[in-house]
Formats: structure tokens, sequence, C-alpha cells
């Protein structure tokens, strides 16, 4: 297992047996919308094989982190290399999948057709798909469960199954890296599992995979890395390690941290309501209970 | 009247013949063309470029330069800029096409009417006619349309990619809005080279209606295209021949060929289809789709 | 993505968008320079307005500087499809009398009058004229006969112009005998010019049809015409038929006029074997080299001649 750098210190503490490339590093990375920055002063290091999960409260940058190590939003100020250059030069060996697709699900394109789309990068232009590209296309739809369907069109499916048909699309364009916002949100249990055995598997053989999710109990269980993001780094680090860290998770959450007891099997209640006794530090406090 | 006589005896006059080809290459260009502006909601360009092409054909004149190439500049750079205002003002495509449609014809004819000296009717020159296609006209009909296709052919991954999923696109390292541009200077040069040949009317239904009947009844974009195509070549041939024997307009009837087909989709569609939602009302114990 | 990738290119669209609307405006502004909208020069004389630039010359000649002469149609558009703008409006407020022809040429006077209402005098010179109808109706084209001009047009002006200039009347009476002595002399040197046209090359194929007078009065037979209604392009099935006919009837060449485009025109030609098409003939309005209606119809009737005599 890795270890990653906790911020702020920008340089990477890294392992002595780690000579592993670097695929995403950002440094004192801002970013926003309009006048509203979503991240500030982030610096990050992720090395290649990477099985990252970014958690963090909603509107806390997850997503805006994604798109900037997409090269689809760029930095108001800091740096960012992936896989060695700027967002976006490496655009093909990137494979980005959105929390909600943003597509005309009235377009006529069947699930082949879309998960094809993830090959193009691979295909040269004025040439059609040949034999191994179908190959690739069906073993990614085996993958994700979605070969059934192959032939249906996209409009016809549902949320989960339309998810795991753009999962499909980012395995089959055989990426290094994949940025992944919400994978497995709003998926049944078992495909979750199938999904996380992918990803597990990707990861081993190299490929650095960065996903966001609310589920914590994933992160902590399947995922070997986290980065808890609250418009800042918060830390970063082994899953397990600080995801167990109930006062990392309440700095990250801003809010009541109820730990039961247990995280192996039991689960971490976030209370993300205001409290009229915050004081104007951010001074955080957490309760915590034992066994009931 | 046999059924010899009915193919053949329009054919024996050389504008029919033309005309038949003429309608069948603006069909087949205009209807792959108009698989994107179906798609992509841009109904109305068609007629929006067309008099969008008033202004360039006014400037030309004054300039002394080809009319023809004034048009055609006008109506491509319209096009360009109907992407360029959407993109630029996050308006809608179809907001940005009846902006510049009314626009542009109006500074065409504000152009038109400072003009004094002795002018023919520009816009006519423009406005073409399915009986009135000379041997050169096809030749450039050919030509162009040729390039068109070819380079949609060669570009057609990048283009569907780009229309059905521009974040995912641009994220996968595509140039979606080079592409994006490219599609809508190739309508321009589609959209001017067709209505000098067969007229406004005619080339502002091949634009949507062959792609909106294909729409009724293809699932994969690959085949959706190639209905598109089938629907507008049949129209062609269909609508001419009625218009000869019944002795009508002969681009009204293309269109309206093309409007029957599409409202025959309608109801029978097997997915889609009036006919089958009926059906479905009427046996409501029977497994739904 | 609208705010990301390629905001600098949007940027540069933009910029290339402004560019095209400011060299839009320039030429819209160069063009308009110096070209005021036309009025009749201040002078003296009686202000008329005639609907097309044909009669206004030939009222001109009658009136010399009795009159000041303007007209509304402008050179190059149709007068029978012609939409007035407000423009005309006012110069018809200003005239002290108005002239068309009538009969279905300028109906689009009518549509101006009724909503500007004025009490100058209206002379319609197509009055009392018998008309040759063309598929039920009467055919406007009287002007193109020079009989008609003589016998018909010129006395009708001269009696309107003395009405509202009593004053100008000897001036008026001395400019109308030398018109209708230039009249004489023009009849008699088309009529020469068109005898030297084989009796049987003497066929019309014409696009509109402006020629019944003309062709009745030079002794033409008119074998057809493309467009029966000004505006309503011929079916499939009538431009076969007209083409049949064309062939069979042997003609020289197809003649169409200034204003239309010549597509129609020479894909009839194509067909029937024409060899010959002329596009410049001027029927509805004076043209750059045809100034006054005599030039006009010297230029038709040479236009003619060269086209059916020579062994083209």
């Amino acid at each position: 297992m890795t270890e990653l750098t906790t911020t702020p210190a920008p340089s990477a503490a890294r392992r002595a047996d780690e000579g592993r490339p670097i695929a995403v590093r950002l440094e004192g990375v801002s970013a926003g919308y309009g006048d509203r920055l979503a991240l500030e002063d982030v610096s990050l290091t992720i090395p290649a094989g990477s099985l990252l999960a970014v958690i963090g409260p909603n509107g806390a940058g997850k997503s805006t982190l994604l798109k900037t190590m997409a090269g689809l939003l760029p930095p108001r100020s800091g740096r960012i290399e992936v896989l060695g250059a700027e967002p976006g030069v490496h655009a093909r060996r990137v494979a980005y999948v959105p929390q909600a697709e943003a597509v005309d699900w009235e377009f006529p394109v069947t699930v082949g057709e879309v998960v094809m789309m993830g090959r193009y990068t691979h295909i040269g232009i004025g040439r059609g798909p040949g034999r191994h590209d179908h190959h690739v296309v069906g073993d990614a739809l085996e993958t994700v469960g979605m070969h059934h369907a192959i032939d249906r069109r996209i409009g016809a499916l549902s949320g989960g199954q339309r998810r795991r048909v753009f999962l499909a699309r980012a395995l089959a364009s055989e990426p290094d890296l994949y940025l992944l916002d919400e994978p497995v949100t709003g998926v049944d249990a078992t495909t979750q599992e199938d999904l996380m055995d992918v990803l597990e598997a990707e990861a081993r053989a190299g490929k650095t995979v960065v996903a966001t999710t609310h589920d914590l109990a994933c992160a902590a269980h399947r995922f070997q890395e986290t980065a808890l993001v609250n418009r800042r780094i918060v830390a970063s680090g082994p899953a397990r390690d600080l995801i167990l860290d109930q006062r990392l998770l309440a700095e990250t959450y801003g809010g009541h941290v109820l730990v039961l007891p247990d995280l192996t099997g039991g689960a971490v209640l976030i209370d993300d309501a205001h409290h009229h006794d915050e004081t104007a530090g951010g001074e955080q406090h957490y309760h915590e209970e034992t066994h009931r | 009247m046999n059924v010899a006589g009915f193919l053949l005896d329009p054919m024996t006059y050389g504008f029919m013949q033309r005309g038949l080809l003429a309608a069948l290459l603006v069909g087949v260009v205009c209807a792959v063309m108009g698989t994107f502006v179906v798609l992509k909601g841009l109904a109305f360009i068609g007629d929006a470029v067309s008099h969008a092409a008033l202004p360039g054909l006014a400037i030309a004149f004054i300039l002394g330069i080809p009319i023809y190439l004034g048009g055609a500049v006008a109506a491509v750079g319209t096009a360009i800029a109907i992407g360029a205002v959407a993109r630029r003002g996050g308006l809608r495509f179809d907001t940005a096409v009846g902006v510049l449609f009314a626009g542009t014809f109006a500074l065409g004819v504000l152009l038109f009417s400072t003009i004094k000296s002795y002018t023919i009717d520009l816009f006519s020159y423009l406005v073409g006619n399915v009986l009135g296609i000379t041997a050169a006209d096809l030749a450039t009909l050919t030509v162009l349309g040729a390039i068109v296709l070819a380079i949609v052919l060669v570009l057609r991954k990048e283009l569907l990619y780009a229309t059905f999923d521009p974040a995912g696109a641009a994220a996968a390292g595509l140039p979606v809005p080079a592409l994006e541009y490219l599609l809508l200077a190739l309508l321009g040069v589609t959209i001017v080279v067709s209505i000098q040949a067969v007229g406004i009317v005619m080339v502002v239904a091949m634009l949507v209606t062959p792609a909106a009947t294909a729409q009724l009844l293809a699932v994969r974009f690959g085949r959706l295209v190639g209905v598109a195509i089938a629907v507008a070549a049949a129209s062609a041939v269909i609508g001419l021949y009625l218009s000869f024997h019944l002795n009508v307009a002969s681009g009204a009837s293309i269109v309206l060929v093309e409007t029957v087909v599409f409202l025959g989709a309608l109801v029978l569609s097997p997915r889609h289809g009036l006919l089958v939602r009926w059906r479905h009302r009427l046996e409501p114990t029977a497994p739904g789709s | 993505m609208r705010h990301g990738l390629g905001s600098a290119r949007a940027v540069g669209s933009a910029r290339a968008v402004g560019a095209i609307v400011v060299l839009g405006l320039a030429l819209f502004l160069a063009g308009c320079s110096g070209a005021g909208p036309s009025s009749p020069p201040a002078g003296d004389g009686i202000r008329v307005v005639a609907t097309t630039t044909v009669f206004a010359d030939i009222v001109r000649n009658v009136g010399g500087s009795c009159v000041v002469v303007d007209s509304i149609v402008p050179p190059g558009v149709g007068p029978e499809d012609y939409e007035p703008k407000p423009d005309d409006a006012r110069r018809l407020a200003d005239a002290k009398l108005i002239v068309s022809n009538g009969s279905g040429l300028d109906d689009f006077l009518d549509k101006l009058l009724a909503s500007n209402a004025t009490n100058a005098p209206r002379l319609v010179l197509g009055a009392g004229i018998p008309t040759i109808d063309v598929n039920g109706r009467p055919n406007p084209h009287f002007w193109l006969d020079p009989s008609l001009v003589r016998q018909h047009y010129l006395p009708a002006i001269v009696a309107q112009l003395r009405a509202i200039a009593p004053a100008c009347e000897a001036t008026i009476a001395a400019n109308a005998d030398a018109y209708a002595t230039q009249l004489d002399a023009l009849d008699a040197e088309l009529r020469a010019k068109v005898a030297t046209i084989p009796a049987a090359d003497r066929k019309l194929v014409t696009f509109h049809d402006a020629f019944p007078y003309f062709a009745r009065h030079f002794g033409f037979e008119l074998v057809g015409v493309i467009v029966a209604n000004v505006g309503q392009e011929p079916t499939a099935a009538e431009l076969a038929a007209l083409i049949d006919t064309v062939k069979a009837a042997g003609v020289r060449a197809v003649f169409s006029e200034a204003q239309f485009s010549p597509k129609l025109a020479q894909t009839l030609a194509e067909e029937a074997g024409v060899k010959t098409v002329v596009t410049d003939i001027l029927t509805d309005a004076l043209g750059p080299r045809a100034d006054s209606y005599l030039a006009l119809m010297r230029w038709d009737v040479d236009r003619v001649v060269e086209a059916l005599s020579s062994g083209q």
C-alpha cells in the first residue's frame, strides 16, 4: 500500500520502494465557476496504479477536481500535470465519466454504439471499427453486466443501467487514467461489488483510478487511497486509516460525526446540520458514542 | 398509358433527366446533413441560411464580384455565426437560428434598397428551380455534393460523438467546437448549392423531413442515415413523376411526398407509432413495450 | 463545456462575428453614401409621378421644362409584383399628376392610393385602348407597339398636361408635335429593320407575356411564353409541352428579359435545340443602354433582328 502526501505540504513524501510514475500532480490549484471558487490551493500527487476515492460533502469541489484533471476546467492558479503533461494533452489516455450525462437521451444510438465511441480515439480517422474493437466493446459490456442490452436504444435504459454503459465506454477506451464521478452511486450492491472488482483489477494492472463517492463504507473497504476534500485537501493517504479517523471526517464534513462501533460492519453517521454554537474559528467538534 | 409510358415519357426530356438527377443528389446530401440538423435542433437553418445569402448577394453586386460567391460566403458565414452565437451566448441553436435569420435578411433588404442603379432581381438568381437545371449546374452539384459527403464520411465517427455527447467527446480529446463549426460550414455549402438547384422550399424540407421520418423507424445512427437517404431518394423520384403526370408544381410535389411518407411512419412506426400506442391502449393486459 | 475548454477560441469566433458585422455595416454605408433617396430636382415645373421609367420618359418628352417627372418602380424590378415603399407614398403626396398604365400592370398603385389619398388627377394611359386578351385577361403591354403610343398615350398625355398646366399650352403642343414626328420616324425605322428578318423566322418565344401588341404590330408570330403568370413558374408538363411546341415551330431564338433569371429560358432553348438565348430584352423599364422610350424600342428591335436574321 502506498502512502500519499498529506496536505498542505506540496512536495510528496514517498516511500522508498515507490518508483512509480506520477499519474496526476496538482500544486496549489484553485479553480471555480464565475466568481465562486470551488477549490482552493489544492495540492495532490497521485502515482500510477492508485485506486483513489475522493470524499467530501456536497459542493466540496469533488467534481471540480475531476474536471480540472480532465482538462475541462482551467485552474485559476496553480499547476496541474496529468500523465506528464498539461491536462487535455493526453486526453486519449484519460477516461472521464461525469456524474450525470448531459446527453440527448432521445438520440438514436444503441448501447453498443455508445460504448464503441470509447474506441474512436483508437480507430483512426476515416476508418470504421474492426473486429478487435468489437471484442473490446463486448468485453467491456460483459464486465459491467450490460451485454444483453447491446442493441437497445440508450434512451430505453434505467439510470443505473445508463451509468454502467458509460462506465463500459470508459473501459473500452483502455485508458491509463480513470476519472469517475460517483461511479457506484445509485447502483445496487451486487453491481457495486462487480464494478469495484473491475476498478481494482485496472489499478492492479497499473492504471490509475480516481473516483468520487459518497459511500464511505465502500471507500474504506474497496479503495486503497483516499483524499478528503472540502474546498481544499483536508488529508490524503491510505483509505481505511483516514476514513476511520473521526477528527478528519469531522473536519471534512464540517459537522457532527457519529461513529458507531465496528466500522468494518457498521456505519459512520454524519450530521451535516448547522449548529448554533459553532465558533468563528471554525472549530470542529464531534461526538463519540460507544456501544448502546 | 401503360407502365412503360408512365416511366419513360418524362425521361425523353433532358430537363426531366437532369431534374431527376439533381433532385436525387440534393436529396441524398440533404438527407445526410439533415440527420445532424434534426438531432442538433437546427430545423430552420435551411430557411435562415438561404435568406442570409441576400446581403452577400447585395454586397457582391456593389463590389462587382460574382454574386454567387457573395451569396455563398454570406450563407456559410451565417451558418458559422449561428454556431458562434449559440456557443458564446449559451443559447439554444434554434434561438441563434431565429435571431440571425431575421437580422441577416433584414440587412439584405436594407442593402438592396440602397442600390440605385439598374439591378436584376438578384434573389431570384439564387433560388433555383428543379426544372431549370443545366448540365453545368449538375456538374457543380455533383462535385460539391461529393466533397461534402466525403468529408462527412471520413469524419462520421467524430461528428457522431461530438453531436451526441459534446462533453464526453471533448474529454476524450476530440476538438468539439472545431467539429461543430465544420458541420455548420458544410451545412452552409449544402444549402447554398442546393437552393441554386432546386429552390428554398425543397431544401428546407429535404433537410428535415427524411431525417425526421428515419428517426421514427430506425434505432441505430447508421441505419437512421440510410433510411433518410432512401426516403429522400424515393420521394424525389415519385414526386417528380407525379408532378409531370398530374401537371402540378414539381418541387412542391416532392415535398408533399416526403411529408406523406413521414405521416405514414408516424402512424405505423413499430416503436413510436400511433397505431401501436392505440393498440396498447385497447389491450391493457397484453405485455407492454 | 461552456466555461472551460475553448474559451479562447470562443472569444476568437466572437471577434470574427463582430468583424463580419462591422464590415457589413461599412459596406452598407458606402453603398448608400451619395445616393440619397431619389427626389426630383428642384425646378419650377409641375410635379408629375409616373409608375415606371418608361412612362416617365414619355411624359417628360411632352411636358419639357413645364414638368418635373419622377417614377416609382426602379429599373430592374417588374411592376406587376412591385411592393411599394414609404418613400413612394411621400412622392405621390407631392405630385400634381399621377400617370399609370392600368390594365393590371401597376395595381400596386391602387393599394398605395387607397391608404394615401390625394387630390391629384390620375391619368391611366391604357384607358380606351382595345386590348388583346391573354388567358382571359387584358394584356397591359401597349407601349411596345409604337403606334399605340402615338395614337393613344400621346394625345392622352397632351390633354392631361394642358389641363393641369394651361400656361404651358404652347410648349406642350410644340413638344408633342416634335415627339409625334420622332415616333413616326421610329416606327418606320423599326419596320424596315424587321423586314430584314426572313418571314419564316419572325417567331417569338419570350419569358413573359409582354409582346402581344409588339408581335401584332410588327408581324411576329408568338409561339410561346415560358411564364404565363408573373411569379408562377411552369410545371414540368407545361415546360415539356412548350418544348415540343418550340421544337415544332423551329424558332431561332428564345428571348428573356433583363429582370428575370435566365435559367428557364436557357433550359428551354437547350431542350428545344434553339441556339440563341437573348436575356437582355427591356420591357417594363428603361435600362443602362436604353435611357429613353425611343432607345428602348430601338434596343429591343435590334436584339430581335440580330438574333433572328443572322445565321447563328
